[in-house]
Parts: C-alpha cells; structure tokens; sequence
C-alpha cells in the first residue's frame, strides 16, 4: 500500500493542501498510491491559514473514513494524519496534520541561548542576524527569514514525528514537498528536509528506502505582494532579491530530488501585511491549485519514468495570459484534469445548499434525509466541508475568483445549473418542452432513478454515491466539454 | 364476472326502478365496473408511469398532485355511470345519479389499490401517496 508523504512548509505549505485536499474531494485521482499523508510545518501554530487548512483537513479525514475506499467519486482518496498510519507510535506522535513544535514561546535570542554565548559566537550571530531577527518571537514563525527558519527547523529533524514517519516509511512510498522560495519557513525548511531525508549518514531508520524513495517537490516563487508599512518586518520588494539567493542556493544543494515544479506569478493587488498569527488568512489563489496539480502530476509519473534522466525540472504556462481566468484560459491537460471534477463538486455544492433539505422525492425518503440532515453528525461534517464559511468548498471557490490573477471558472451568483460555467451556458433545445437543460426537475428526476439503482445500505455513502453518478451524468449529457 | 359487479353494484340496494334490474345486472353493470378498473387502471399508469417516469418529470409527484388524479378519476367515473345508462334508454329515476355516485366512489378505490399497487414501478412518485 504506496503512500505520499507531503510536506506543506509555511503558510504556502498549508494554502496549497488546501487547494489538493479540494482537489481530491472533487474526485481528481493521485495515481500510484493508496493514501495521502499531509505533514504541515509550520511554527506559527496560531496562522490563519494553516488553522483553517487543518480543519478542513479534519473533516474530509471524517468524511473519508465514513465513505470507506472506492474506485472513484468524491472524497475517493485517503487522507491520514501521520500517527495513524500505524497503531504504534509510542505516545509521542499526536494525532495531527500538524507537526508538533510543542509551542516555541520564546524570542529567536532566547532560542539561542544568546546570553550565554561566548563574545566569538555572539559575534558571529550578529553577523548573520540582524537585531529584529534575534528579538522576534517564535511564536508566530520566522516572518520571511530563512536564515532564522533555518537554524530552528534542524529541530524537525530530530523530532518524534520524523523519526515515526522513518520507522513507517515503506519501499515504494513517495515524498512531496511544498513550499514557497520568499519566505521564511518554507524557504529554510524545503532544502533542511531534503537534505536530511537524504543524508546518507543519516539516523533514521529506513534510511536507504528514504534515500531512494521518488521524491518531488513545488517551490512557489513570488506571485503576491504586500501593502507597503514602515514598521513591518516583511517588505515584499525583498521577495525576488531573496528568491534569486535561494535559487542559487537551490542550484547546487538539492540532491535526491527527482523532479522539481516552479510557480510564479506577476504580483498584482498586495495582500495585506500580516506577519503571522490568526489575520495570516489569505484569500485562496490560482497558484496554490497549479502547486496542487504538480502533486496530482508528479503522482501520474511511473517510478521508471522519474528516474530516468531525473532531476526533471517543470514549469507552468497558461494557455492565454489574462487576469481573469476559467477554463477555457487553461491548457488543455490541465482543463482535463479538472473542469469535470470541479463542476461535478460544485453542482454537488451548489444543490446540496439550495434544494436539499427542501426536496420532497423518493430519493430523499429513501435517505430518510430529513431525520439525517438535522441529526446525524457525518451529514453536518459534509455541510461544513462543503459550506463552512472558514475553509469549505465554497469559500474557497469564492476566494479563488476574488483574488488576482482571478480564476473565475464558475458564476457564484446564479442559481441556475445552466449558467453556473462561465462562458459555457448548458444549450436548452427550443423544440424540446421538456428539456429545460440543468433544472431541479433534472437533477430530482435523477437523484431518483439513481436512487434505485444504487443498493446500499448506508445513507451518507449512498448520498455521496447518488451524487457522484448524477453529476456525472449531468456533466456528460448537458454540458459535455468546457 | 357478472356475479362479481352486480355483488359491488348492489352493495347500495337492487336497481330501480325494478323493471329495469335485467339491464343493470346483465349490461350496465359489467361496462361500467370495466371501464371504471380501465379508467383507473389508465390513470394510474399515466400518474405514475407516463409523468413520473417516461417523461421524467419530478415536479409533479406531490400527494396534492396524485389527490387532482384521484379526483378527476371519480369524476370521469361518474360521468361513465351516466354515460352507460344513457347509452342503454334505461327509465329515467333517481338510482342512476346514486350508481353514478357510488361508482365514482368505486373509483376512487380503484385509483387508490392501483397506486398502492404499481407505485414502486415509478421513479419520481414511488413514495406517492404514502
């Protein structure tokens, strides 16, 4: 059983889960492996984005386990915390998607012992720190220094969670990494991993599965910026000059990497300056789905084909450069990948909040939905998964077409099935009466057919299952291609 | 055959007037009994198999809806109970308009052991009335 170790490093680490946790709730396949296991590393154990991201995280872990392995559909892939990919973990791994830095409530100075240090080293930390770097606290990350992440990440390797993941790790499992190069946690702590991973003298146990082990990673350089403050500690006008140091680093330091995905974007509207903490929640951006799609792309790769001729190195291109992207700006490959699964989970969404807990049909009967939907705990955990207005489906579709560069595949503001693609409205035939294209009536008349068909016992599984068949269907009769 | 509808006919008292008992017993009763099951039979099928399945409409599955099949169904019903006396000249008196009531009643029976029946068949009415 093949699992996929993603390491999300930083705020970007945990942006990007998002979008693939999405991604693989609307049904997109990771090929060559059973089970996902998301690692996020983030010090900043209060950031908004990572807080939202483990909840959603939380609810799909429930909403899989209720569903059970299947074929295909939503909610199709596994998701694991680390801890429970085996029943011995010696008490010291918790169940979590977040590494456990078991709260660095001190400033960077007391971290080093500063104080005690001889004048020599004192010396040397002055060299390379500067004085707000020694003074920051932990507590909400390295705010863009990954000269600080650097030193406090070497932490993760020797942690319970490492060595649990090492004692666990199998040959023909697979490692992902993901972070963003200007920053400061995922830029310091990308390279430190690898390297440890890697390292040949290594402790670890499984160390030679780990160093063979097929091993890719997306590094997101800059595609925002932020508003402009005196007195931040983050200036984004630093973000390219720290990339380029990066890369340079990059270009001779990463060894066992097996293919390598960039991202970036010209930035356009700044986000808002927050260094960390809870108001760290940024909106939802393309970048972050195309991060996501090298996960789902590396996974399709056969073992023989990564190493051969590996590092292989990836970059993205838009099929037509514009600010406000849908499908029909993506390249082809990509608009396959996900258009269908996309739409299937936004009617999925979309009639699960307007129609559902109204319906009166034999499908609803047979679910005996209006007893569920109020009652049953694993009903309401899917309307958060798919409306929470913190981390649901979909928020993060509203965020995604909110941002710059906007992708804007759906029109959120309609009701109506037949106009929801942008720029693909379903074709409604005059001559046809009863062909009204995506109505309720279609929708109730096959949730109800499928109603039938479907034998089994489970109400929550055969609601996921009736709507999986149904907006599949719906795609490929009225929509057909975007 | 006969036996069977003059028994459901004659459950609201013999014919009248009695000169015409023959007729009811031997004609009347038994086109009006079949065309009634006919009727309903017919009513159900497009309810619940025409509407709610062929066509795939799902909006019109509602117990309000199948209540507007049940009672145009007694209706017709009684308008057959008048049509068939009509078309045999039986003597004019006021047991037609009470054969015609009690077959709309019939009909709504009818109707009603037809659904139970062949509801399951359907896609959007399976769980119409009940």
């Amino acid at each position: 059983m093949a699992k996929l170790f993603i390491f999300g490093i930083g705020g970007t680490g945990s942006r990007v889960i998002r979008s693939l946790t999405m991604l693989l709730a609307s049904g997109v396949k990771l090929a060559n492996c059973d089970r996902v296991v998301p690692i996020i590393i983030d010090p900043d154990a209060h950031n908004g984005d990572m807080n939202r991201t483990v909840d959603m995280l939380k609810s799909y872990q429930q909403i899989y386990q209720h569903l059970g392995p299947r074929e295909d559909g939503f909610f199709q892939t596994d998701m694991s915390t680390l801890s429970s990919i085996s029943a011995d973990t010696n008490g010291g791994v918790k169940d979590t998607f977040v590494f456990d830095f078991g709260g660095i409530n001190q400033s960077f100075r007391q971290y080093l012992s500063y104080d005690q240090l001889s004048v020599d080293s004192k010396g040397l930390v002055e060299l390379l720190f500067t004085q707000d770097n020694l003074e920051s606290p932990l507590t909400i990350g390295f705010r863009g220094s990954p000269n600080v992440g650097s030193i406090v990440l070497n932490k993760v390797v020797e942690s319970p969670e490492i060595r649990f993941f090492a004692d666990n790790f199998q040959a023909g499992d697979r490692v992902f990494f993901i972070s963003s190069i200007f920053g400061g946690t995922g830029a310091a702590g990308f390279p430190l991993l690898l390297k440890n991973l890697k390292d040949p003298n290594t402790r670890l146990s499984n160390a030679g599965y780990l160093r063979n082990a097929l091993t890719g990673a997306v590094t997101v350089m800059p595609y925002f910026a932020l508003q402009s403050e005196d007195n931040s500690v983050i200036d984004s006008n630093s973000f390219l000059t720290k990339t380029k140091a990066a890369l340079s680093y990059y270009e001779h330091n990463l060894q066992g990497l097996d293919a390598l995905y960039y991202l970036a974007d010209t930035p356009d509207t700044p986000y808002e300056n927050q260094p960390g903490g809870t108001a760290q929640r940024n909106k939802a951006h393309l970048i972050e789905l195309l991060a996501a799609l090298s996960v789902v792309d590396f996974m399709q790769y056969s073992d023989a084909e990564l190493r051969n001729g590996a590092p292989h190195f990836h970059e993205y291109g838009l099929g037509t450069d514009t600010q406000d992207l849908n499908f029909s700006h993506l390249p082809d490959e990509s608009r396959e990948l996900i258009a269908k699964h996309l739409t299937q989970l936004l009617y999925f969404s979309r009639y699960h909040k307007q129609h559902l807990p109204t319906d009166k049909a034999p499908y609803h009967d047979n679910l005996n939905l209006d007893h569920a939907l109020r009652n049953e705990p694993i009903f309401k955990e899917l309307n958060n998964f798919l409306h929470s207005p913190e981390y649901g489906v979909d928020e993060w579709l509203k965020e995604l077409s909110q941002n710059r560069r906007s992708f804007r595949p759906f029109d959120l503001t309609t009701d109506d099935f037949n106009a929801m693609i942008a720029g693909k409205p379903v074709e409604k035939k005059w001559n046809d009466f009863f062909n009204k294209g995506l109505s309720q009536n279609y929708f109730l008349n096959q949730l109800n057919d499928a109603a039938k068909s479907i034998h089994e016992p489970d109400s929550f599984r055969k609601l996921v299952a009736l709507f999986d068949q149904v907006t599949d269907k719906a795609f490929e009769e009225k929509v057909k291609v975007v | 055959m006969k036996g069977f509808f003059r028994f459901i006919y004659e459950l609201i008292g013999t014919p009248q007037p009695p000169s015409e008992t023959p007729v009811y017993r031997e004609v009347i009763f038994p086109n009006v009994g079949l065309l009634t099951i006919g009727l309903s039979l017919a009513m159900v099928l497009i309810f619940y198999y025409l509407i709610n399945r062929a066509l795939g409409v799902a909006t019109f599955n509602k117990v309000r809806h199948w209540v507007i099949f049940l009672v145009v169904n007694a209706v017709l019903a009684f308008v057959i109970g008048i049509w068939q006396t009509n078309a045999q000249e039986v003597a004019s008196h006021s047991y037609i308009y009470w054969m015609a009531t009690w077959n709309a009643i019939l009909g709504l029976f009818w109707f009603f052991l037809f659904s139970v029946l062949l509801k399951r068949g359907s896609t959007n009415a399976s769980t119409t009335p009940f």
